[in-house]
């Protein structure tokens, strides 16, 4: 898969020798990780650490006029494997592939047409739980006007195939709405900037929706969830508000609202992620950054915490009520070469009993960028 | 905030020292101590209401610009129509309106113009109280003067930098070639502190580059960790296709939003003060930089800027040197 990722790669670098690229930028990383959960289960399944290996490579080209049409294409490839240990039904290896063209109208508006895919390629589990593909493309138009403010509209199509489980594969339109602002302007590069987004996608799954097939009153129990005869239909409103300051520091918050509105009994759920992040220089040109995210998720609907029960998933994708908070330390040698060093932790939301989740993350790796 | 401090300072200590003043009004008269506002945050509070007062008058004169442009519309609207008494009747009234916010646009103006130099004034007042604070401040204290100063500092007017003609006339006499040169040698002195000054600013930016950089790296890596189906979500708008767009980004604004800054002319501003110096392609990409968010632009740009400010200036010393050697060729019995 490696190769293949590579060969998409190679591909890509020649096509834009030939298409007279401008300008390229290529990124390669790899390093030693510790992973706590590589499986990322539950406390009461039994976690399992290993020692496992990340690379990534990813190289971008793009070209054409200035102030008219301009265009990008991205390919990335990663692998992350275990070193050892007896986990290795998370080694995978995943791809990306990114293309994007826009061109200018007017000093206004610039109108962009964008295609994108992201796929995980389990390497020894066919059925690996965290194996999908992702693909969509969108149209945009951008708006800038004199008082410096941009917004951009985009409407496009997403879809998105989950291997373990072909009834979580969904096709839909998506709708993206973002509006972005120079806050204020300083002295010495200091700013404060903010964005607001809201995003609306429309789900049509393959699988049917579960229906509630026992009376209404008591708690539904597991044999109450019951495929009914429509298939299972989404809409997902995501609204976010980010802030970020770059002076002596920089820094960033943000706050995220999901609202999933299923036809699907038990699948609908309210979102809402805190996020913080702040990155100071430290002695010895080393940058350390302190990152935080708190996550609460609410549920309308009672929730299924069996699982495979006569040959039904009831697992959600989106169920995943987990708060991390992370640090990274990083330094650059000469220009192209840094070294990273990171630990994290992510954890479920508090007084979760039931679903209790840790995983801690140790990394070491070198980055090289041009 | 240092305002805010200030007065939260000088309360804290007046308050109780009041407090017992009035309780002790019985027993007879007491001094009263409350801490006196520094000389520093008395000129950081005049700057605040000079910026208060400006921006209260800006917002008059947007009200007002937009509503001379409505009147405007209106009358044309109304010349388009057919000629009638009704017609000459309200086109009289909007025409007399319209003069009338003509001239109010006109107050504002220099009513503008007034608070602009009265917050110049404030300014140059705060940045004299800073100089004087910071000979006795502690340490800490200095870096947080420093900060203030450099906002408060007030930037050479960017203007446009004429160059004077730098072709040898070989029909001038010592005493014209003298003049060109002393001419050549002002300009390569103005030329001298651009680099300097553009050199300044590719470092700044360049330093906010890279903390940008380490912020966004430590934000990926949070992304990747939770790789599951809805953490790597191809999202509809997302950053490389405002990238892509070159253009999505507001451009950086020295006095746009709520405070502006000194000393940090725009690409725009540089470009148009450079446009006589630099080729045309320089300016033309100190100017785009505008359009971009990304302090690495920025750098980049200035750099370019500064490259070509520098070859300009070797040129430029190149024939004054020339045009010296004539004039004391020229000179020799």
């Amino acid at each position: 898969m490696i190769g293949r990722a590579g060969v998409v790669v190679g591909v890509l670098a020649a096509a834009s020798g030939a298409a007279a690229a401008e300008e390229w930028r290529g990124r390669a990383e790899g390093g030693v990780e510790y992973d706590s959960n590589v499986q990322r289960v539950e406390d009461r399944q039994g976690p399992q650490a290993a020692p496992m290996s990340r690379l990534r490579a990813a190289v971008d080209v793009r070209g054409g006029q200035p102030r008219r049409a301009r265009w990008v294409l991205m390919a990335a490839g990663g692998a992350r494997t275990a070193m050892a240990g007896g986990v290795d039904t998370e080694d995978a290896t995943t791809l990306a592939l990114d293309g994007a063209v826009s061109r200018r109208s007017s000093d206004a508006l610039a109108l962009g047409a964008r295609a994108t895919h992201y796929e995980v390629f389990p390497l020894n589990a066919p059925a690996d739980a965290h194996a999908f593909a992702s693909s969509g493309a969108d149209l945009s138009a951008t708006l800038t006007d004199a008082s410096a403010h941009v917004a951009t509209v985009a409407v496009g199509v997403r879809r998105l195939a989950y291997k373990p489980d072909p009834d979580f594969d969904w096709t839909g339109a998506t709708l993206a709405v973002t509006l972005e602002q120079p806050l204020w302007r300083g002295a010495d590069a200091r700013a404060v900037d903010g964005a607001l987004g809201y995003r609306l996608e429309q789900r049509d799954y393959r699988g049917r929706a579960y229906v509630n097939a026992c009376p209404p009153g008591p708690m539904p129990e597991a044999r109450c969830y019951v495929p009914g005869d429509r298939a299972r239909a989404d809409l997902v409103h995501v609204a976010t508000i980010k802030l970020s300051y770059t002076g002596q520091r920089a820094a960033s918050l943000g706050y995220e609202l999901t609202v999933d509105d299923s036809t699907s009994f038990g699948s609908s759920f309210v979102r809402q992620r805190l996020s913080g992040s702040v990155t100071t220089p430290l002695p010895a040109h080393v940058f350390a950054t302190l990152s935080v995210v708190g996550q609460l998720d609410r549920y309308p609907e009672p929730q299924v915490v069996a699982r495979d029960i006569a040959a039904q998933s009831f697992d959600s994708l989106d169920g995943e009520a987990r708060s991390s908070a992370a640090v990274r330390l990083g330094r650059g040698f000469g220009r192209a070469w840094q070294a990273e060093l990171r630990w994290s932790l992510h954890a479920s939301a508090l007084g979760d009993a039931a679903g209790a989740f840790r995983r801690q993350l140790v990394y070491a790796g070198l980055t090289w960028e041009r | 905030m240092r305002l805010l401090q200030a007065l939260a300072v000088a309360f804290a200590v007046a308050a109780p020292v009041i407090g017992a003043g009035a309780a002790a009004a019985d027993v007879g008269p007491r001094v009263r101590v409350a801490q006196a506002p520094s000389r520093v945050d008395a000129a950081i509070a005049a700057v605040a209401r000079s910026q208060k007062a400006l921006g209260a008058l800006a917002t008059e004169r947007a009200a007002a610009t937009r509503r001379y442009q409505g009147e405007l519309a209106e009358v044309d609207q109304l010349k388009r129509q057919k000629a009638s008494w009704r017609r000459d009747r309200a086109l009289r009234s909007k025409l007399a309106s319209s003069l009338e916010t003509a001239k109010a646009l006109t107050a504002l103006a220099d009513r503008v113009r007034v608070a602009d130099a009265e917050l110049t004034r404030a300014k140059a007042a705060a940045v004299a109280a800073i100089d004087a604070a910071m000979v006795s401040a502690t340490p800490s204290a200095r870096a947080e003067l420093a900060r203030r100063r450099a906002a408060y500092a007030v930037a050479a007017p960017t203007k446009k930098i004429v160059l004077p003609d730098d072709a040898l006339d070989p029909l001038a006499d010592p005493e014209e070639l003298d003049e060109q040169a002393a001419a050549l040698r002002d300009a390569e002195a103005a030329l001298t502190a651009e680099v300097a000054r553009l050199d300044r600013r590719a470092r700044t930016f360049d330093a906010a580059a890279e903390l940008r950089r380490q912020h966004e790296r430590a934000e990926s890596m949070s992304a990747t960790d939770d790789d599951g189906v809805n953490r790597v979500a191809v999202r509809s708008g997302a950053t490389e296709a405002a990238t892509v767009a070159d253009g999505a980004s507001a451009p950086p604004t020295e006095s746009g939003g709520l405070t502006g800054a000194a000393d940090a002319p725009t690409g725009r501003e540089l470009a148009t003060a450079l446009s006589a110096v630099v080729d045309a392609r320089t300016v033309d990409v100190l100017r785009e930089s505008d359009r971009s968010a990304d302090p690495a632009t920025w750098a980049a740009a200035s750099r370019q800027a500064k490259v070509a400010v520098a070859a300009r200036l070797e040129t430029l010393r190149k024939r004054r040197l020339a045009i010296e050697a004539r004039a004391r060729e020229l000179r020799k019995p």
